[in-house]
């Protein structure tokens, strides 16, 4: 056993090449690299970013190990491989809520650096760090914010949604969303369900497994697992465009 | 007779069925409830031997426990986890902490055990326990063949339509004990962690983690987040026992209030979401109006020091590597693998 748990084992039957793994972060560590140097990284954080953070992973953290976990166990066998619940809610819906409200890059990945942290003193304990932080933060923080950067802040379409709500509060009229900005939630929701569908399948079962726990690679596991992930993983996340919208509107946000 | 035996498989099937989901389910939301999970989660001030401990040992513990618990028969684990909970008693409220750490360890521990014990496919097992490569894991339950059955111990045969449950279709002694070899190494690790949880002040844990020079808006948001996770079963319960005061649940008896319970908790989380954003602006301006941020590095008014009782638990932590270290030696180190959770021998392979 190597470094603080971390097996190290690089070359089992089907793993990734750790050479396509180190390309992946070397490129992803690049691109968040020079997304923050765009928009000012962490500096251009106010306190109340932080604080949303912290709040919002908090709540991830108590879905995904004290709700989610139990609640999955009346789910049937299949259906169940299907619908990872402590994923849906923790993992996926609630980290795009924390983006809807702070909507700056740089978000994802730290969310998922704290998330990851959080996690390790209320349940993993810290065996197999920093590897998972990196995995975490650098797969799906990582598909965070580059959701942001491409929707240039308006994620979810919440800022279109708060200038339709003024515009409609200015006019008298009613503040809902049109079905315009209800299919834009839903479609960038989804395409987010739909990338995080791959790190855990991909790249944790057929390189980070191996490689802390020593673990063994079975393609045929992971193809069936991808798929289950983007069945569900596109309307969970379509689902999770609107409750993100909805609840950074009600905060005003 | 074959009515009979029809009958007693369907019972005992629907019995055991309900069992592994119900007795979790119960412990966690008939007995300990959104007050417990606030009480087990939050520091409260004490003066016993784990409260003046520096929180980096506690984390050091934590850490020393998780590989230990990971190279070890299941069995010990069960002791060490049983010999950590019962040290709940020096805790503040020590006798209600220990109850309510006892049913969640419990209920995690059965929630998972049942899970791997009725779920995991033969093909693993034969791994696990013989290191007989299977050439590829159905996902779908499959009948095993006399052969394997002989060197399995059946415990209980499920009703034939339990495998649309993902159940394999018998139950045996060897799906139990991997069951228990998973779900013990993750309860160990979780009484360890709520020590830390329990006996430290965010501040404390924010000092410690500052000292080892991670960035101090990480530590920031993470310290709210350990602030936060007792604050959010507070406010589910108030949110769930709104609900109860208007009516929701009004017909539920002792059997069936738990579930009126969870359907509240469930209705509650978006609504406790945004009551506890919506408070997230208090929290930032208080942090502002104290300079938070104003400097890159922090400065500290306590020092960073490690007690007598610090040196004492070292011991106690070079012990249980002892512990590990004689345990592998003579014939009590993981006999199950571990790597294969979730896994073949990965004979099936595309890169």
């Amino acid at each position: 056993m190597g470094f603080n748990g971390i097996d190290g084992s690089l070359n089992q039957v089907g793993q990734i090449p750790w050479e396509y793994v180190a390309g992946y972060f070397i490129v992803a560590l690049v691109i968040a690299f020079f997304l923050g140097k765009k928009t000012g990284g962490l500096g251009s954080f106010t306190t109340l970013d932080f604080v949303y953070i912290g709040i919002g992973v908090a709540f991830a953290v108590v879905w995904q190990w004290f709700i989610g976990a139990f609640l999955g166990g009346f789910l049937p066998g299949e259906v169940g491989q299907y619908i990872n619940l402590g994923y849906i809610g923790g993992q996926l819906i609630t980290m795009m809520v924390i983006a809807a409200l702070v909507r700056k890059v740089g978000v994802g990945t730290t969310s998922f650096v704290v998330y990851s942290f959080l996690s390790d003193i209320f349940h993993y304990g810290f065996g197999g760090e920093p590897m998972y932080f990196i995995y975490e933060g650098l797969t799906y923080g990582l598909i965070l914010d580059l959701t942001i950067a491409a929707t240039g802040g308006n994620i979810f379409g919440v800022k279109s949604s708060m200038k339709a709500s003024a515009e409609a509060t200015a006019t008298s009229g009613s503040g809902g969303s049109s079905n315009k900005l209800l299919a834009l939630m839903i479609v960038e929701g989804a395409i987010v369900g739909f990338l995080f569908a791959f790190p855990d399948p991909i790249i944790y079962s057929a390189f980070f497994g191996p490689f802390i726990n020593g673990s063994k690679v079975n393609w045929e596991t992971i193809y069936a697992t991808l798929t289950r992930f983007i069945i569900s993983g596109i309307p969970a996340g379509a689902l999770g465009g609107i409750i993100a919208n909805r609840v950074s509107r009600a905060i005003g946000q | 007779m074959a009515l009979l035996d029809a009958v007693w498989v369907n019972v005992g099937s629907w019995f055991l069925f309900v069992f592994g989901l119900v007795t979790p389910l119960y412990l966690i939301f008939g007995y300990i409830g959104l007050t417990g999970f606030r009480d087990i989660s939050r520091y409260e001030e004490h003066h016993t031997f784990y409260y003046r401990l520096n929180p980096l040992t506690k984390i050091i513990f934590t850490i020393v426990l998780t590989f230990v618990v990971a190279v070890t028969a299941w069995s010990i684990d069960l002791v060490i986890g049983l010999v950590v909970l019962s040290t709940y008693l020096t805790l503040k409220r020590g006798l209600r902490r220990l109850a309510l750490g006892s049913a969640l360890v419990f209920a995690s521990v059965i929630g998972l055990a049942w899970y791997y014990a009725t779920q995991t496919p033969y093909g693993l097992l034969m791994y696990a326990f013989y290191h007989i490569c299977v050439a590829s894991v159905s996902a779908t339950p499959q009948p095993p063949s006399a052969a394997w059955m002989a060197l399995f111990t059946p415990v209980w045969q499920w009703a034939s339509y339990f495998t649309i449950l993902g159940y394999q279709p018998v139950l045996t002694t060897q799906g139990l004990l991997y069951g228990m070899q998973v779900s013990t190494r993750a309860g160990v690790v979780l009484i360890s962690s709520l020590i830390l949880i329990m006996t430290s002040t965010p501040s404390a844990i924010l000092r410690t983690l500052g000292r080892l020079k991670l960035p101090v808006v990480l530590i920031f948001a993470l310290v709210v987040g350990m602030r936060t996770v007792p604050r959010i079963f507070d406010t589910l319960d108030t949110a769930v026992k709104v609900q109860f005061m208007r009516g929701y649940g009004a017909k539920a008896n002792k059997v069936t209030r738990v579930f009126y319970l969870f359907g509240g908790v469930l209705t509650s989380i978006v609504p406790a979401m945004t009551f506890l954003f919506r408070g997230a602006r208090n929290t930032a301006i208080s942090a502002d109006t104290r300079a938070f941020r104003a400097y890159k590095q922090r400065t500290f008014l306590k020092p960073f020091t490690f007690s007598k009782g610090d040196y004492v638990f070292f011991a106690i932590i070079a012990g249980l590597v002892a512990l590990a270290v004689f345990s592998n030696l003579y014939g009590f180190g993981r006999a199950i693998p571990y790597s294969a959770v979730g896994s073949s021998c990965g004979a099936t392979s595309t890169a």
